[in-house]
């Protein structure tokens, strides 16, 4: 870590996510500006100069030789995670990193890979790693009218209520494309604020020409599968244990293979109404 | 695991429930096991959750049928028992592995499987294996963002004399500036001020 501190640093932040304390420095303080907007959700400056983990975000400068660059480089704490010389790129993986290790450490809070959105009070969830067709079925629910909660982890309190991770939702035209990041508001829709009661759990992922014809869970069958999806399951046991017992005692759990987004979308919907 | 259960003809096995290692939650007439040794997760139904409840080392299958039939309302063969304490066992719920006796041919236990299904009385273990994670480890280690500020006129914004007290403002919008003396003026601002300095870390 003392070599990296060597480095040199211009500028950096403090902030506070989901109650750790993180910081970032930067060798150039316009690329903090590029930063900020890439803070987990509701993040707030902290007071305190002390952190729990830090990222050191190295810009790539011209070299004294001609037709050489260097290279841009991430540290998570002390680890290098990213050398390259597209800033895009190390950005990406700087966002990724950071949210991850959110979810990974934030205290009272189990983290589980789902989309989210709420709906007359209640809230759906939509676990589900990558490529399932998570994010698209929660824009399809946004369009139709659901609060947006998150795209990419519902945040669980202690009581079983779903928190608010509404960063912009990441749709991908096409399965080699970059994903386009997109606000709530661009799809008819806004985000929520106030943790909600889990009231479905959709356990679903796209197939081709598939119909939803789901099959309904118990709330220990439920549990069970969302513990493959809760990050930090082997190491916060007892949290996690207690956390989804509560999350799905009173949510009713479907499984099945969807079709089209929209189709489901209403069909979810019209479940709770 | 010990395998001594059903070693003689005409004995009985009075299985006992394992608690070691295991975290266990109650959801309704389920139960959520979570084993820690294993790193696998299993949901017992109601009957299965009965049987593993009433495992107790003591008590021999036909007591176990009889206080299923007491807490069920309806009678439970002791085949329905030998059922749920094997796939109990295979799930390494119980202390000792549990053998099946079974004298009766399969068509039989067949006919039986289906009726007790029908009926809601099958005992039932799903089991899953819980991911392993990245991003294990025992402790966040605590540090300290250092002197980036760039205190000594590194940075134009900066106004310190020294590294010790340079301080730096967290400003709405993500832009950041330094100041010897920006914690009245964060405040206001709506932001907070933190300082970079290494020595003061705990």
């Amino acid at each position: 870590m003392q070599k990296i501190d060597r480095l040199g640093w211009a500028d950096g932040i403090c902030f506070v996510s989901y109650g750790l304390k993180i910081g970032v420095r930067v060798n150039e303080p316009e690329l903090l500006d590029r930063i900020v907007p890439l803070l987990p959700p509701g993040a707030k400056p902290a007071r305190s100069p002390v952190v729990q983990h830090i990222y050191s975000l190295r810009l790539g400068s011209a070299s004294r030789a001609a037709n050489v660059r260097r290279l841009n480089l991430l540290y998570s704490g002390s680890a290098r995670t990213g050398r390259t010389a597209n800033l895009e790129e190390l950005l990406e993986g700087f966002e990724r990193d950071l949210h991850s290790y959110t979810a990974a450490w934030a205290p009272n809070r189990v983290f589980v890979r789902a989309g989210v959105v709420g709906w007359q009070g209640h809230a759906i969830l939509v676990p589900g790693g990558d490529s399932v067709g998570k994010t698209t079925l929660i824009a399809a629910l946004v369009r139709a009218g659901a609060t947006y909660y998150s795209d990419e982890y519902a945040v669980l309190d202690r009581q079983g209520r779903v928190h608010p991770f509404a960063r912009p939702l990441r749709i991908r035209e096409a399965s080699h494309e970059r994903p386009r990041r997109c606000l709530p508001d661009e799809l008819g829709g806004r985000s929520g604020r106030k943790p909600l009661p889990v009231a479905l759990v959709a356990l679903t992922e796209y197939r081709p020409e598939s119909t939803w014809r789901p099959h309904q869970l118990s709330p220990g069958r439920g549990a069970l599968e969302l513990i493959t999806h809760t990050v930090m399951a082997r190491i916060r046991v007892d949290a996690t244990m207690e956390t989804l017992t509560r999350t799905v005692a009173d949510a009713v759990i479907l499984k099945g293979r969807r079709g089209e987004a929209e189709q489901t979308a209403y069909a979810l919907l019209d479940r709770l109404a | 695991m010990k395998d001594v259960s059903t070693r003689a003809a005409g004995t009985q096995p009075a299985p006992k429930a394992r608690a070691d290692g295991l975290v266990v939650q109650e959801l309704m007439d389920e139960i959520l096991v979570y084993d820690l040794k294993r790193h696998r997760s299993h949901c017992l139904n109601r009957t299965a959750a009965l049987v593993w409840r009433h495992c107790d080392g003591s008590s021999s299958v036909t007591e176990l049928a009889g206080r299923l039939h007491e807490e069920l309302g309806t009678p439970i063969e002791e085949e329905a028992i030998w059922l749920a304490l094997n796939r109990l066992s295979r799930a390494h719920l119980l202390q000792e592995r549990v053998h099946h006796p079974s004298t009766r041919d399969r068509a039989t236990r067949r006919t039986m499987l289906r009726r007790w299904t029908a009926v809601g009385g099958m005992a039932l273990v799903s089991s899953i294996a819980v991911p392993g994670v990245a991003m294990a480890g025992s402790a966040i280690p605590i540090q300290c963002i250092q002197n980036c500020c760039g205190c000594k006129n590194k940075t134009p914004a900066c106004d310190c004399s020294n590294d010790n007290s340079c301080k730096c403002c967290f400003l709405p919008g993500g832009s950041t500036v330094c100041s010897n003396n920006c914690g009245d003026d964060c405040h206001n601002q709506g932001g907070t001020c933190f300082q970079f300095d290494n020595n003061t870390c705990p």
